[in-house]
């Protein structure tokens, strides 16, 4: 009982670090978006304070963690000014009446939404890529008080040398009381699904994008590393999150939407460090393709603006803790592949990702139909409508970009496997996909023709 | 001037309940898709693998709240015999003894030996036990201070007595 009080505390900690960012950079969103993108914001930020405290040798226990957190916490939220606001501050969460059209659907949804609560509860992480490694580092360093413990003293296969983005959220929770920690995992998963909900509600009808959501739901790779702890699955939230709002920088040239963007991406290179090199290609492809009012001078000064954080984040958070923090040596250059020009290997990581993973028969196993719709949606799209919308260009630009990049990364670091590591670094495309459809013109065409034929049911029609 | 308003009244809620009508068919087509969406063969498969197991996991897994349980039930063999080696290690070790590693045969070196265990990784090994073990085939063999005796599918640790002890070990573990 005391943990799902703890549990609900962390939580609404999360939600004031995040929103006090929100209201530092005065980023406008309804209060469901608020709810949700501060959470996962706030817990991004609170997943820094182990690895810090860590670094400067601080014992890792419940009061130095928690107030910590409470510091950061309570100087975000000054600085924020939200401080100012807190006796008025109130939750007018209004719930749309068309909800109730889509109950149906939104039971399907529950109920795969509480068997996944349900198992990331009740068991530990499977993993092995993280009982070598992040949970491992957890347990003991609630144990001895450091990141940086005895599990170090056994050969190490490379997943405890992994940045902490997993190990620092593992210590919180389980110094929270929850023995196997990943908890977390579940908020994470139904703040983005309610994003997700969210962006397509404001294009589609409720039946559309609820339909678009359990489909979404229902990949089954993606459903079971929501309640199973890896990297892939919160990265993806948070790369996301980083091309959504670097859209709406695109969309209204507002600095403060390319900086909350590079935030995002900053958390999620934090999760997996190649993030970066995939943020900034995006970066620079809609600086070139999508904005051409800036000048060349301008795209570079915003590009720089939208690196910092990123490479900030990547610096203190991969670099200094690779090279200086933990006690075994990693070197990537010893994993760069020596033959780069070898186009056969090329095609052949091409091939794998496509006809295996994507489309193969081992690709509704992975994703079920999920990219054979968008395949549908897009050719529907292309051949009947013939133009694409500003947003579904930049969305297709950022599928295209993650789809090349992996297979691209897996010819240049071997140790990149189809099979594994992109089968989970293709997460990424999906979300990508489903806020595609929000823009998709068949999708849309439907949607009003739906509720034109619900709202002209005058008399006599 | 009433018997209009009453009119439109009617005309009005008339609208409205039009209006429920075809939103409420209209999320029935919408379940319907769904269900037909989850009966294609893909989706069959995966209810059937991954779905129903998990919820008819649900009543024992409610009943069973034990952690060790919990453990046990998810990771199988991997995660018991290491608690039983482990166990085993612990009654030949020294109170406070950090310096002790376990020589570990190879997966198939079980095997051959009728037992069934996916050797863990170091580090899971000492996640999962607190024992520090040394695969045979790691580079770091030389740090092994004791070894996994097997005779007749039953385990037991024991020290090397001398360094030719610990050759044949590896020989032996690493065929």
């Amino acid at each position: 009982m005391l943990t799902i009080l703890f549990f609900l505390l962390i939580t609404f900690s999360q939600y004031l670090q995040g929103a006090s960012v929100l209201k530092m950079l005065k980023i406008d969103t309804t209060v469901s978006e608020r709810i949700v993108i501060g959470i996962l914001l706030g817990m991004g930020i609170q997943a820094f304070i182990p690895l810090l405290l860590d670094y400067i040798h601080v014992s890792l226990n419940r009061s130095s963690v928690f107030g910590f957190s409470i510091m950061i916490l309570a100087a975000s939220f000054f600085l924020s000014g939200m401080h100012k606001s807190v006796l008025n501050f109130s939750f007018k969460c209004k719930i749309s009446k068309d909800i109730w059209y889509g109950l149906p659907v939104i039971l399907l949804i529950a109920a795969l939404l509480v068997l996944t609560f349900w198992r990331a509860y009740y068991l530990p992480p499977y993993a092995v890529d993280v009982t070598s490694g992040a949970e491992a580092l957890a347990e003991y360093a609630i144990k001895e008080g450091k990141i940086v413990s005895s599990v170090f003293d056994v050969y190490q296969n490379g997943n405890s040398l992994k940045p902490a983005y997993l190990v620092s959220l593992q210590i919180i929770y389980k110094l929270l009381g929850v023995p196997f920690g990943q908890i977390w995992l579940i908020v994470v998963f139904f703040c983005f699904l309610w994003f997700l909900l969210k962006t397509l509600l404001s294009k589609l009808n409720i039946q559309i994008s609820l339909a678009l959501v359990f489909i979404f739901l229902c990949i089954p790779e993606m459903y079971f590393y929501t309640h199973s702890l890896m990297y892939d699955y919160p990265n993806a939230v948070y790369f996301t999150l980083s091309v959504f709002y670097f859209r709406s920088f695109i969309l209204n040239r507002q600095s403060k939407y390319l900086i909350f963007s590079s935030i995002f991406a900053g958390i999620a290179i934090y999760i997996r460090p190649e993030t970066i090199l995939l943020y900034s290609i995006l970066l620079s492809g809609g600086f070139v393709f999508f904005i051409k009012r800036y000048t060349w001078s301008q795209k570079i000064k915003h590009i720089f603006i939208g690196l910092l954080v990123p490479c900030f984040v990547y610096f203190i958070s991969v670099y200094v803790y690779i090279h200086f923090h933990l006690p075994v040596k990693y070197n990537i250059s010893d994993q760069v592949n020596t033959d780069i020009f070898q186009i056969s290997d090329i095609v052949s990581k091409f091939e794998g990702a496509t006809l295996d993973l994507l489309f193969g028969k081992y690709g509704i196993t992975n994703y079920a139909y999920f990219p054979y719709l968008f395949i549908f949606l897009f050719l529907v799209e292309i051949i009947i409508f013939r133009k694409l919308r500003s947003a579904a260009k930049f969305y297709l630009f950022a599928i295209v970009t993650v789809y090349l990049f992996f297979p691209l990364l897996s010819h240049f670091l071997p140790g990149v496997s189809i099979d594994y590591t992109v089968k989970r670094a293709y997460f990424k495309l999906f979300p990508l996909m489903l806020l595609y459809f929000a823009d998709n013109q068949f999708l849309l065409f439907i949607s009003d023709k739906m509720n034109r034929w619900v709202s002209t049911s005058t008399s006599g029609t | 001037m009433n018997a209009e308003s009453n009119e439109d009244l009617k005309m009005k809620q008339g609208f409205l309940r039009r209006q429920s009508v075809r939103q409420l068919l209209l999320s029935i087509s919408i379940l319907v898709f769904c269900i037909l969406y989850m009966l294609m063969p893909g989706n069959q498969t995966w209810l059937k693998n991954r779905i129903y197991p998990y919820f008819k996991d649900l009543k024992t897994q409610l009943q069973n709240r034990d952690i060790e349980y919990r453990r046990a039930s998810r990771y199988s063999t991997y995660y018991t015999y290491t608690k039983k080696i482990s166990e085993d290690f612990k009654k030949i070790k020294q109170s406070s003894d950090s310096t002790l590693y376990l020589l570990m045969p190879t997966s198939q070196y079980f095997k051959r030996n009728g037992i069934l265990y996916d050797v863990p990784d170091p580090v899971t090994f000492y996640y999962f036990s607190g024992v520090k073990i040394v695969q045979s085939n790691n580079p770091d063999t030389a740090k092994a201070n004791c070894f996994l005796h097997i005779q007749d599918k039953a385990f037991s640790v024991r020290y090397f007595q001398n360094n030719s002890e610990r050759s044949d070990s590896l020989v032996t573990f690493r065929q």
